[in-house]
């Protein structure tokens, strides 16, 4: 039986296991050939112990479809065929490029015999391949062999600090007279888009290192400098805003088995590391809910007033080893924004009770600003490595009520005090006018009622005679 | 001398290449310039293998900075040996970034970079300040070697940041909430509050010297007066309170019981003065 069909087997029986990805199992391996996925039988492989379901398709293939009705055929694509100028029928840069928008994950690997294909889809993700028949070439780091050397299989060991992506060996400080991990690289060098924080070039040249043309062969023609030092590009991985992972690669040569198994080499390990990385075995960040509310009285209104004091809330959790597990960091912050942001501070973590619980909460008492209007409470948590967390929330914050404002200011006391005068003064007065007779008409009033008593005198006097 | 001169550089270049075999690659005397404009060298020196620089020489766009070697496959210098890898490092000593410029091959084995005004310009500029200079040359059939010059002083105006973002911890903003109004003392505003509340003391004087006595107290009018002292007690109230609503409600329940006992009150004082 050969070794390919040993794989497919293979494939088949472990197809039921479940996977550790977090965002699926199935994936799609496209090749030159079916035969020729036996130099990768060893990479292959891992990716089978680890659960996942493995198609692997000759690029040539016409049946190869990565969407069918408008869903995702799979989960994850690896390219291993640099040379091939088209996949399945007539796929072009821009099908993988929305198979990535989707949500799907893909590891490209190039060569120096790299297709215009694969050249067009690392444009679309920031990445710039060198041209065409030149290789990666180091004269100091290189892989030795039985006295042999080759200067193309360089030994690079410039990692990219990024703990959520590469396992502590790679990443980490070493411990005294821990030798530098070294990957064995033969293939393509690229440029990358130093400006974007999405890309991160995981594994570059040494001082060294250099694109150029093979021993005896013409040199390009070119006043500037070669592509070397830290802005060669050998491996770099690429994350969407929408948490799809990608991976480039510039050799395909540095997931065979021939360089996975090299003593003195790191490959398989760094391999896997990329691999889980991409496929979302690792790093996957996501919020499980948040919240906010008065920290007065616990509540959340519909609007909050200026200046009131709140509290807000986010819980976190990261997948790695198949599980949840809560996400711990000293970095995670949260901002009130109107088209600028108002208040950015960093949450603490609130210890948790529950030891088995899968994530951790993070909590920021926030005194909320004294300026009114639509504000948005953000948490835009993005760190290399780690999926994206980016959560908003619309809130309206209203000015103080009417009676909200300070009263019983001491230095109204006059106007106070003047009101009080003024009404009770008004009062006295309408009491004055209500209860008193004015002296004048006191007296107009004695001398008509003398004058009616003498009228009467003189009437009873006149009936009397 | 001269041996232990070429085992002292084969100890640096085995330093330098982290564990690599013995480079095999030699370099001759490195010379380096910088000139000023008036074609005065500010700084000539002619370095020997691992020598450095003596000095920081000050690079700007009117200073050329050059550098010229021979390479050589034999520390004896006898055979020039054609580089497939020449090229002058230059790496910025505090952001790590780095600057490559590419050596041309004269004769044989001779090689020479220059940092005119426009390379100057276009790649040194942006970012002044101090960077190392090492000499990385490579060979298939010879290996490498990495010669590290010396410093230079690269003098320019920082360019502007590019408006990228950068993932991590980003700096906190406190927001400053407006400063509370400044009052006068308590002392004053008592002061000017006793002023206010004068006139009414005023008042009552004046009534008493003009012989404003109040009769006996009609109970219509007592009514009346309750009433209207009722309205001035919810004004207060809304002041307090500032609740619009039911103080309007207070006010239109009062109303009929002021009309009436006004016109009441009204009409038997001028029944009264009748």
């Amino acid at each position: 039986m050969k070794p390919w069909t040993c794989l497919a087997l293979a494939c088949a029986l472990l197809g039921s296991t479940n996977a550790k990805s977090a965002s699926g199992d199935r994936v799609l391996v496209l090749v030159p050939k079916v035969e020729s996925a036996k130099h990768y039988s060893k990479f292959l492989g891992s990716l089978e112990t680890r659960g996942f379901e493995v198609s692997i398709r000759a690029a040539s293939n016409t049946s190869v479809a990565l969407q069918i009705d408008g869903e995702r055929a799979f989960d994850h694509a690896v390219l291993l065929a640099p040379a091939a100028k088209k996949f399945g029928d007539g796929l072009g840069p821009l099908d993988f490029t929305r198979f990535v928008d989707d949500g799907g994950n893909m590891v490209v690997a190039a060569s120096s015999e790299l297709s215009d294909f694969h050249r067009k889809l690392a444009a679309q993700f920031g990445v710039v391949f060198e041209p065409r028949s030149t290789w990666a070439i180091d004269h100091a780091n290189y892989m030795k062999q039985n006295n042999a050397s080759d200067h193309k299989v360089v030994a690079a060991s410039n990692f990219a600090p990024a703990p959520a992506i590469l396992s502590p060996g790679f990443a980490g400080t070493l411990a005294k007279n821990q030798q530098k991990p070294a990957v064995y690289f033969k293939g393509i060098a690229h440029k990358y888009d130093v400006a974007n924080p999405q890309l991160v070039p995981l594994l570059t040249g040494a001082i060294t290192t250099y694109s150029g043309k093979d021993k005896g062969e013409k040199p390009i023609e070119n006043a500037n400098a070669p592509l070397n030092g830290k802005s060669l590009g050998l491996v770099s991985v690429f994350q969407t805003r929408s948490n799809a992972r990608v991976a480039f690669a510039g050799s395909t040569a540095m997931f065979s088995d021939a360089l996975l198994s090299k003593r003195g080499g790191d490959n398989q390990r760094f391999v896997e590391d990329v691999a889980k990385w991409t496929m979302q075995e690792k790093s996957v960040l996501r919020e499980t809910g948040h919240r906010h509310h008065l920290s007065e009285t616990g509540e959340q209104p519909s609007h909050y007033r200026v200046s009131n004091e709140i509290v807000y809330e986010i819980d976190l959790s990261v997948y790695r080893d198949d599980a949840w597990h809560p996400y711990v960091a000293d970095d995670v912050q949260f901002e009130a924004i109107m088209l600028d942001p108002y208040i950015r501070t960093t949450l603490n973590r609130t210890d948790s009770t529950l030891s088995a619980s899968e994530t951790a909460t993070y909590h920021g008492d926030i005194k909320l600003p004294d300026r009114y209007g639509t504000f948005t409470f953000r948490v835009n948590y993005k760190r290399t490595g780690y999926s994206n967390v980016d959560v908003k929330d619309t809130v309206a914050i209203w000015p103080l009520r009417h009676d909200g404002y300070p009263r019983f200011l001491s230095a109204a006391y006059p106007y106070y005090t003047g009101s009080f005068v003024m009404v009770i003064g008004f009062l006295a007065l309408c009491a004055v006018w209500l209860f008193s007779d004015e002296p004048e008409n006191t007296e107009k009033a004695a001398a008509a009622a003398s004058k009616e008593k003498s009228k009467a005198k003189n009437k009873a006097k006149n009936k009397s005679s | 001398m001269r041996l232990l001169r070429a085992v002292f550089a084969s100890a640096v270049g085995l330093c330098v290449l982290g564990g690599s075999s013995l480079a095999a690659i030699h370099v001759g005397p490195v010379h380096v310039k910088v000139m000023e404009r008036t074609g005065d060298k500010q700084v000539s020196q002619t370095l020997e293998y691992p020598q450095k620089l003596a000095s920081t020489p000050k690079l700007t766009a009117s200073t050329p900075f050059s550098l010229a070697f021979t390479a050589f496959s034999d520390a004896s210098h006898q055979n020039a040996l054609a580089l497939d890898q020449a090229l002058v490092v230059m790496r910025h000593a505090s952001t790590g970034d780095e600057v490559t410029l590419a050596g041309k091959m004269g004769a044989h084995g001779s090689y020479r970079v220059d940092v005119a005004r426009k390379q100057f310009r276009a790649q040194l500029a942006g970012q002044p300040g101090k960077y190392t200079v090492r000499l990385v040359l490579g060979s298939f059939d010879q290996g490498a070697l990495v010669y590290p010059v010396g410093e230079v002083q690269v003098a320019g105006k920082q360019a502007r940041a590019a408006d990228t973002v950068v993932y991590g911890r980003r700096e906190e903003i406190r927001h400053r909430f407006g400063e509370p109004q400044k009052m006068p003392s308590v002392l004053v505003s008592l002061a000017f509050a006793v002023l206010a509340a004068a006139p009414l003391g005023a008042l009552v004087a004046a009534w008493q010297r003009m012989g404003v006595r109040v009769r006996s107290v009609d109970g219509a009018a007592a009514g009346f007066l309750a009433l209207v002292a009722a309205y001035m007690a919810l004004a207060a109230a809304y002041w307090v309170g500032v609740r619009l609503l039911p103080t309007l409600a207070y006010v239109l329940a009062l109303a009929l019981p002021t009309y009436v006992a006004g016109q009441r009150a009204l009409s038997r004082r001028r029944a009264a003065k009748q």
